[in-house]
């Protein structure tokens, strides 16, 4: 093996694996592990703990700063990123948070807060303006799904703990993290994300448009077990109201 | 830095033809134009400072952006092609990690590649350090031996780079806290043998240059009287200023190339210094954490400019990368 492989494997082993320290004055240039070494992890740990919270901004909210600090390290050593581009580091943190505990907050309710982050976050990235193929929901009327959407299905109402100020996050903890199952929209919009919260039929209903299933399928989805006219009026309400869409209907061969 | 992402459960949009087109897709007619960056200060531009920007219109002769950041970012890249409507740009990358002992990432390199296609900037630089082995990127940059070996990848890295990306880039001199025990050469005269070999120019950064000359027990003065002496002065394109913070240990001072502060006075003088020897050059003040008002920016980047024309006598006109 060539030197200079051997020093940046090694060096890559030793940023990972020797114990993360964080009180700067604790160290010494007579110590096993160079001091220079520890100043590069305290950057590279540093650096990851704030991309995870700018991902993650309602988990970093929920969790107090030493504990999210702790997970986001624990995460970043197991996980350390792959890319050079951070846009897209985390993926995966979701999923771990499910397999640590947190003194501060159930786990569960950790991942549904944190894959609503995530898809937020995925969707603010995509471009504006692109929208899928169209799809001829009736003889006269197409829909045109923006490509950024996203119909996601959470256990607790994400979208409200996310408005929730932090300055008082715990004073609502107990009401918003009761389950409470909803479906939601996740959209480009000019200035990020736009987020709408759909009944279970406009759920079903977009998810398998989304799927790429016929729109006749997904309003047999969208009915089952509804009332089919209230079911009308939430596609009407929710879906066709042109936030995520466009919609276009025809009258004598010509466009409205 | 993503703006406000408050539902719209109440608004209605019409849809309009403009919303078809798109605001985000690349129109070949709102592309910038390729502008010429000046020899005088610009500022290290961060996304909490764009919106200021954009509806400001500060005069600020060029500012410097991450790469990274635009990558995969379709928010930032908006923002950035309104600015780089107005101002000429330098692209800073920190992650191509041309000291790896593995080739630069292709699909780096491409995502790069349409950053240059699409904002045209005037130069485009990276760092003389690693952060890549085995698959695993490290948001740092890490210090390389200055060895042979090093010299060879860095030089095959540097050409692959210049390959893809069609132009030739900038390499700085990075912070360093300890002299790795492999080196052979100094890093004047390691920078000097990658220019002689692969034409690429270089970026000075007097900070690092300062804060690497205490660490390593140098004397700042000589380090950079040495530096100037070895690496062509005429490939010395841009000038890196920044603000250092020092860590006290149980027995000894380290100074740490943090960002965070305004420049000290020993960086001033030495910045005096290398524009004696070089006359105008394009200078930019770098500041990433604990990151101030815009105003503070202005203020620093008019005091390089100040210095510059009193050690000189006049701001330079264009620069050719």
């Amino acid at each position: 093996m060539s030197l200079l492989r051997e020093y940046q494997e090694r060096t890559l082993g030793s940023l990972l694996q020797v114990d993360f320290l964080k009180r700067a004055e604790g160290y010494s240039s007579n110590e096993a592990v160079p001091s220079y070494l520890r100043i590069h992890q305290a950057t590279i740990f540093g650096t990851l703990t704030r991309a995870l919270r700018y991902s993650y901004p309602t988990v970093a909210k929920l969790l107090r700063e030493e504990e999210f600090e702790r997970i986001a390290i624990g995460y970043a050593r197991c996980h350390p990123p792959r890319a050079a581009c951070l846009n897209v580091y985390g993926s995966g943190f979701p999923k771990y948070l499910q397999s640590v505990s947190t003194r501060a907050i159930a786990a569960p309710f950790l991942f549904d807060v944190a894959r609503f982050d995530l898809a937020v976050q995925a969707v603010a990235n995509q471009p504006l303006g692109v929208f899928h193929r169209p799809v001829v929901l009736s003889g006269n009327t197409v829909l045109r799904l923006h490509r950024s959407l996203r119909c996601e299905e959470y256990e607790y109402p994400v979208d409200r703990i996310r408005d929730v100020p932090a300055s008082t996050i715990s004073r609502h903890k107990g009401a918003v993290a009761s389950p409470a199952r909803r479906h939601l929209a996740i959209w480009r919009k000019n200035d990020g994300a736009g987020v709408k919260v759909l009944s279970p039929s406009s759920g079903r209903f977009l998810t398998a448009l989304l799927k790429g299933d016929a729109p006749e399928h997904a309003i047999v989805l969208a009915v089952s077990g509804f009332n089919p006219d209230e079911v009308i009026r939430r596609l009407q309400h929710e879906v066709l109201s042109g936030l995520f869409c466009l919609v276009t209907t025809s009258y004598r061969g010509q466009s409205a | 830095m993503l703006k406000d992402r408050k539902c719209e459960h109440s608004t209605r949009r019409l849809a309009t033809s403009s919303a078809v087109i798109g605001n985000d897709l690349v129109n070949p007619s709102i592309l910038p134009r390729t502008r010429p960056i000046s020899a005088r200060a610009g500022i290290g531009l961060r996304p909490l400072h764009h919106s200021g920007v954009i509806e400001q219109h500060p005069r600020v002769p060029w500012f410097e952006v991450h790469a990274e950041n635009f990558v995969s970012h379709a928010l930032l890249q908006r923002e950035l092609d309104a600015i780089a409507a107005d101002y000429p740009l330098s692209l800073h990358c920190v992650g191509l990690s041309l000291g790896s002992v593995a080739l630069p990432e292709r699909s780096h390199l491409q995502a790069l590649r349409a950053l240059l296609t699409r904002y045209q900037p005037r130069l485009v630089s990276d760092h003389l350090a690693w952060n890549a082995i085995k698959g695993v990127h490290l948001p740092d940059l890490l210090p390389l031996p200055y060895s042979e070996e090093a010299l060879q990848v860095v030089v095959r890295n540097v050409h692959r780079v210049h390959e893809v990306l069609q132009r030739p880039i900038l390499l700085e001199n990075p912070s360093k806290y300890v002299a790795l025990p492999d080196s052979t050469l100094s890093e004047a005269e390691f920078l000097a043998e990658v220019v002689a070999r692969t034409g690429c120019a270089v970026l000075l950064d007097i900070n690092n240059l300062h804060v690497s000359a205490h660490n390593q027990n140098l004397d700042p003065e000589e380090t950079l009287s040495d530096f100037l002496s070895v690496v062509p002065t005429d490939s010395i394109h841009e000038v890196h200023l920044a603000g250092h913070s020092i860590l006290v240990l149980r027995d000894n001072h380290l100074f740490l190339d943090d960002h965070g502060s305004r420049v000290c006075q020993g960086v001033w003088d030495l910045y005096a210094a290398a524009l004696r020897v070089l006359g105008p050059v394009p200078t930019l003040v770098e500041w990433d954490t604990r990151i101030p008002t815009f105003t503070v920016l202005e203020e620093e980047a008019a005091r390089a400019d100040r210095i510059m024309l009193k050690t000189v006598g006049r701001f330079g006109n264009v620069v050719t990368a």
